[in-house]
């Protein structure tokens, strides 16, 4: 910087008066403190560069912070907004799969036996036990899968509530009717209640008393 | 920059800097001011704190300039005609008149002006002129040569040492 100086000066010295130069420098530029005698609002000093300079680095200090909290919050209502979509999204789709596959809450047929619902539940997908501990009248009858005495049970559930007769259903697509069925697997709804209104044939009581190893007292 | 540095920068630098910034244009005062906030926060410090002051100094009043804010500041300044140079140096014998050195650097092309007080009084190099002006060295020399010239005949109309090449 010094060498580019002294060149700046002898280019100088080889075109213009020094003396007027030297006159010139000889003139000190005037203090601030001359300068800002104009009123308070003029006022320019060291003490107001300070006190202004701290002033706008607690500025800073605060807006910064500011913003690190504001990103905070945002980034929470993000996750909030993500959170309240996706459950917007899957909830119908949730409920929709849950409505297909909900099967509906099977109760004992009233007169069986007193069992609660929940060894109800318990015992109706065991086929098999109840088949070894059913009667030797009953062994005849064919042997239904739990899985599709449930499909059978819930195809004469939704004929019954569109009007169908059951058994006209089991007949037509099951080619079985009500008694070649083991009648304790029969389950029902609780607002189903049991049509007695067929009358008991020739040779029924006698397969009910073989199937509930009834003893019949005669007069 | 530390509050202590900078008081010595202001201490060392900030009269000349006025001075520059009101060859440069009105409201001076606010642009030094407002050059020495920006220089406390600046991080880090610059490496010649005086050519970054001037820099940014001309940079604001420019951008005032452009925008037309102050305007109202600059008008009023521009009725209380500031002090340029301090009055003390009119006692030396050989010293030319402040007022008349002001008004003869008024008259100056903007440029002329701006590199002359930057060259004398604020001490920079025809190579820091040029930085700050945006020009290049030879072009920053050649005006200060011509506003030289210019001012030479106006307090010494018989002096024409080059002729009359001063003309922009």
């Amino acid at each position: 910087m010094n060498r580019s100086n002294e060149d700046d000066r002898q280019r100088e010295d080889d075109e213009i008066d020094q003396a007027f130069i030297a006159r010139l420098r000889g003139l000190t530029p005037a203090s601030v403190s001359a300068s800002a005698d104009d009123g308070p609002e003029h006022s320019l000093g060291i003490e107001s560069i300070l006190y202004r300079a701290g002033f706008q680095a607690g500025q800073d200090h605060v807006r910064r912070v500011s913003i690190v909290r504001n990103a905070d919050t945002r980034q929470w209502l993000s996750l909030l907004a993500a959170s309240v979509l996706t459950a917007v999204v899957t909830l119908p789709i949730a409920l929709g799969i849950g409505r297909h596959w909900r099967s509906p809450s099977p109760t004992p047929v009233a007169g069986q036996h007193d069992v609660t619902p929940a060894e109800t539940v318990n015992a109706a997908p065991v086929p098999s036990d109840a088949s070894s501990e059913a009667p030797d009248g009953a062994e005849a009858t064919p042997s239904v899968k739990s899985n599709k005495w449930r499909d059978i049970h819930s195809d004469w559930h939704l004929t019954t509530l569109a009007g169908g007769t059951p058994l006209a259903t089991l007949t037509a697509f099951h080619s079985r009717s009500l008694e070649t069925l083991p009648r304790s697997n029969w389950i029902a709804l609780q607002d189903d209640l049991f049509d007695a209104g067929d009358p008991i044939s020739a040779g029924d009581l006698d397969t009910l008393t073989a199937t509930f190893d009834l003893q019949v007292q005669p007069r | 920059m530390p509050p202590q540095e900078l008081a010595e920068t202001w201490k060392r630098c900030s009269s000349r800097l006025l001075l520059i910034a009101r060859a440069i244009g009105e409201p001076a005062e606010d642009a030094v001011q407002e050059a020495f906030l920006r220089l406390a926060r600046q991080t880090p410090p610059p490496d010649d704190p005086f050519a970054w002051l001037v820099t940014v100094t001309r940079n604001q009043l420019l951008q005032w300039r452009r925008s037309g804010i102050r305007r109202r500041r600059r008008e009023r300044d521009s009725d209380q005609q500031p002090v340029w140079f301090d009055g003390e140096s009119q006692q030396m014998e050989s010293a030319l008149d402040a007022q008349e050195v002001t008004e003869a650097l008024k008259r100056l092309d903007a440029d002329q002006r701006q590199v002359i007080v930057m060259h004398l009084w604020g001490e920079l190099s025809f190579r820091q002129i040029a930085e700050v002006m945006a020009c290049s060295q030879s072009t920053a020399h050649r005006t200060f040569q011509s506003g030289i010239r210019a001012m030479q005949r106006k307090f010494n109309p018989t002096a024409d040492p080059v002729g009359g090449r001063d003309s922009k």
